[in-house]
């Protein structure tokens, strides 16, 4: 069994181990497991000290900044308020300065009083309440020994939780689902208590032991909580539903957020009341001693359990399902379901499928609770850039201006004084009139993402944040206030004798080795670039619309009908991020011959596909000039293209169309997940015999699929994989949106069989008009 | 150096928060950076998973 080791974060303490109902489905008193029996009713004191010691220690050995402890039994509040009290004292007293300590209690609540509510206001310890539903759903199991209702009596507990002073600690509601209650009335009852927090909880049951299914469905439980889920939805989604929200969650790529779906390694261990270490106690329904290890707190660390082989085999994600599980597109979502529910009794070689390597019994229901949720909640939860230019460049700038926030609070003060005051400056450059939209400009050029992310990768890295990036910061407020015409003088550094102000042009101020600093002030819709103790008149002042000279070198505009106006941007020192190796400052002559093959190639783009290069005009705003190869989308954020000096017009519009195509998936994948467990699973293309991840199946098919709009030879193969994508399990619901998007492009283009790839192109000629974008940041 | 004509227009539907009113410590910031820097999902914030209580 390989992989790191996982520690446990999540601690089930077993404070009493009887209960004061007889609710004839709990796993605990009613299912194969009886060692309960054997257990102290109560967790003596030299227990909880072990315990408490043991997870101190595990804390500090994995550095871990918070621990969870849930009070649970039997029925926890059968232990009196005073053990409670020893158990949170304890625990408190063992973490403290050592981790921090989410104290929480799960209780069927007839006992819940002020009494004990009192204590758990004092050491913060929040309460979930186990209620089924409505009256008659409740009573149907959950009942006392003598068949007498539990269900007023957790009413009034809820309520009591709900005064005032108690309600911070109210943590919500759990409820078992049985499908011969009505799903309307228990979902009514349980909003109507005004949770914070529902979730649904499928019965315990194995391959030998089946869940009930009254009327024989084999998706009974998928259909009573897809009623459920209709309901809530129908209500505005009153409270938020664990099950529904971990399903919408790994469906979206995200985490499952309960262990009963998703591949999320287990961290949770049990300590019953005589201080044994258990798996998880759902364990209790597969067979007599399932959940046990042999270790307790007494002879053994938590890193002994935490290798345990049961405990690791659901630490193993993927690998940790049974084959079919493996193969299936929905084990992302449904993680082969709680480990408990895929027992079957027997074993090699008389019995195969022995044990937990088997799908989930309520397979075919988180089949169609998955499914279900998907079909009702894809189209709503569609990320916006998926279908509009415009919504993804607005995605864009808010992940920029996110990425800078959270640089700058990371970087806690610690970022040096010229970073300090370019963020003071930002602030008072956002303050004015124009320029929010200056500074937005600025931030939109694509390099910016790069110094961006290369400092944030710094600062995760404990490494102090890097010159350049204070530099480029103060660079851009400087070119931002500029832009905006701002009466606003901005610090700034240069090196190597350049001043360079991302967008417009790089200031002359030395030679190579020269550094210092500078002072730049708007100036005439120009600027003037002021050393500190210069003397007067030796400023450097930049007019508006001033030409390229020894103290100025402005960034080239394209303009070169039909392509859209572009920098050629051979300046920025953050531009060198493509394959091939940026080209140096181009001569007059050189920038003007790839002008003109860039626009000759735009030409045939825009005659051969006229709504991709439309796209691309409302997009793109910088191209990079690159030394060697044709067109590449390099490492940028959305908007930049590189183009080096091979190919011909045909080739390099191609080559654009193809670079566009990879660099606008990978726009789209910064800013909604198209997939998730990328690298886990592989995939044979159509076109190709190597095995190769989701991410390289969808980039080559995403790029073909644009590339076929222009020459359909190079959709062979594209519907199959398409296919695959569909079907793969690391597409998300935006994935499948995206596929789903790409099959209507191509839609109706000629088979590929009878258009062959090398196909001469249509002349050139007719020039489509291309509309301007509303999000698009102009730069001349 | 000319500098006019290229403001953006204002963003369609969300309101824009300033830098300094920026959300960076909600579990959306976290997927958002994660998501930008290549990081792999995990849980951003502690939740309890243990499906026997909340």
């Amino acid at each position: 069994m390989t992989g790191p080791l996982v520690p446990f974060r999540e601690f089930v303490l077993k404070v009493h181990s009887r209960c004061d109902l007889a609710c004839d489905h709990c796993y605990v008193y009613e299912h194969a497991d009886q060692s309960w029996l054997t257990r102290p009713k109560v967790i003596s004191d030299e227990a909880v000290s072990r315990t408490a010691r043991r997870l101190a220690e595990h804390a500090t050995t994995h550095a871990l900044p918070s621990v969870t402890v849930i009070l649970h039994g039997g029925e926890p509040l059968l232990a009196g308020p005073a053990r409670l009290r020893r158990v949170c004292e304890e625990l408190g007293s063992a973490l403290n300065g050592i981790a921090e300590l989410d104290l929480r209690i799960h209780t069927n609540g007839v006992q819940l009083s002020p009494r004990y509510l009192d204590l758990f206001d004092e050491f913060h310890v929040r309460v979930g309440i186990s209620l089924d539903g409505d009256r008659a759903a409740n009573d149907r199991h959950r009942r006392y020994a003598d068949g007498r209702s539990s269900h007023p009596l957790v009413l009034r507990a809820i309520d009591l939780l709900h005064q005032e002073r108690y309600r911070h600690l109210d943590l919500g509601l759990l409820c078992t689902v049985d499908v011969r209650n009505d799903p309307v009335a228990v979902h009514d009852a349980l909003a109507g208590l005004e949770p914070p927090l529902v979730d649904f909880l499928l019965p315990h049951a194995t391959w030998d032991d089946p869940p009930h299914r009254p009327d024989g469905s084999p998706t009974a439980y998928a259909d009573w909580l897809l009623t459920v889920f209709d309901r809530w939805t129908e209500r505005g989604r009153p409270m938020p539903v664990r099950m529904f929200s971990s399903v919408l969650s790994t469906l979206s790529g995200g985490p499952s957020l309960t262990e009963s779906l998703g591949l999320a390694p287990t961290d949770l261990v049990v300590i019953e009341t005589d201080g044994t270490l258990e798996q998880v106690d759902s364990l209790k329904s597969a067979y007599e001693g399932a959940a046990a290890t042999g270790f307790d707190v007494f002879r053994n660390t938590l890193d002994e359990v935490a290798a345990h082989p049961g405990v690791r085999v659901r630490q193993l994600g993927l690998a940790g399902v049974g084959d079919t599980c493996r193969r299936c597109p929905l084990v992302r979502s449904c993680g082969g379901g709680l480990y408990t529910h895929r027992y079957r009794s027997g074993g090699p070689p008389s019995h195969p499928g022995g044990g937990f390597d088997n799908p989930s019994v309520y397979c075919a229901d988180l089949a169609a609770l998955i499914r279900g949720i998907e079909d009702r909640t894809a189209a709503a939860t569609e990320s916006p850039a998926l279908r509009s230019p415009d919504a993804l460049l607005a995605a864009h700038q808010d992940l920029t201006r996110t990425l800078l926030a959270v640089l700058h609070d990371t970087l806690d003060g610690h970022g040096g004084e010229l970073w300090d005051s370019s963020w003071r400056l930002a602030a008072a450059v956002e303050a004015e009139t124009g320029g929010a939209d200056a500074l937005d400009a600025v931030l939109a050029h694509p390099y910016t993402r790069t110094w961006l992310l290369d400092a944030l990768a710094d600062a995760d890295a404990g490494r102090p944040l890097a010159e350049p990036a204070a530099e480029r910061f103060a660079a851009t407020v400087a070119a931002a206030a500029v832009r905006a015409r701002l009466d606003l003088p901005v610090p700034v550094a240069y090196r190597d004798g350049s001043l360079h102000l991302p967008t417009l042009g790089t200031v002359v101020l030395g030679g190579p080795g020269d550094r210092g600093r500078a002072v730049v002030r708007p100036a005439d819709g120009g600027l003037l670039v002021r050393e500190p103790g210069a003397a007067p008149g030796t400023e450097v002042r930049v007019a508006h619309d001033e030409p390229e000279g020894p103290r100025w070198l402005p960034v080239r505009v394209l303009r070169r009908a039909p392509a859209p106006v572009l920098l050629l941007d051979d300046l920025d020192p953050f531009r060198d991020r493509f394959d091939a190796p940026a080209a140096d400052r181009l001569g007059a002559e050189e920038a003007d011959a790839r002008a003109r093959r860039f626009a000759e190639a735009w030409s045939l783009l825009a005659d051969a596909v006229p709504g991709q290069a439309a796209e691309a005009a409302r997009t793109l705003t910088t191209l990079t000039p690159l030394s060697a190869g044709a067109a590449a989308p390099g490492r940028h954020g959305p908007g930049a293209l590189g183009v080096g000096p091979a190919a011909d017009a045909r080739g390099l519009s191609l080559g654009l169309l193809g670079a566009f195509r990879r660099a606008k998936l990978r726009a789209l994948g910064e800013v909604t997940d198209l997939y998730a467990l990328d690298g886990t699973w592989e995939h044979r293309t159509p076109w190709g015999s190597e095995r190769v991840t989701f991410s390289r199946l969808l980039a080559e098919t995403y790029e073909r699929a644009g590339l076929g709009l222009y020459d359909p030879g190079f959709l062979a193969g594209v519907p199959e994989a398409l296919d695959m994508i569909e079907n793969a399990a690391e597409v998300t619901v935006d994935g499948k949106q995206l596929v789903a998007a790409v099959r209507k492009e191509i839609s109706g283009i000629r088979s590929p069989a009878a258009t062959p790839r090398d196909k001469s192109l249509s002349p050139a000629g007719h020039t489509p008009g291309i509309p301007a974008s509303g999000r698009k940041v102009m730069f001349e | 150096m000319k500098t006019y004509g290229n403001t953006p227009a204002p963003a369609p539907a969300k309101t824009r928060a300033t830098l300094a009113a920026t959300d960076v410590r909600s579990a959306e910031a976290a997927r958002k950076i994660n998501r930008a820097m290549g990081a792999t999902t995990a849980r951003s914030t502690r939740i309890s998973t243990f499906s026997s209580a909340l």
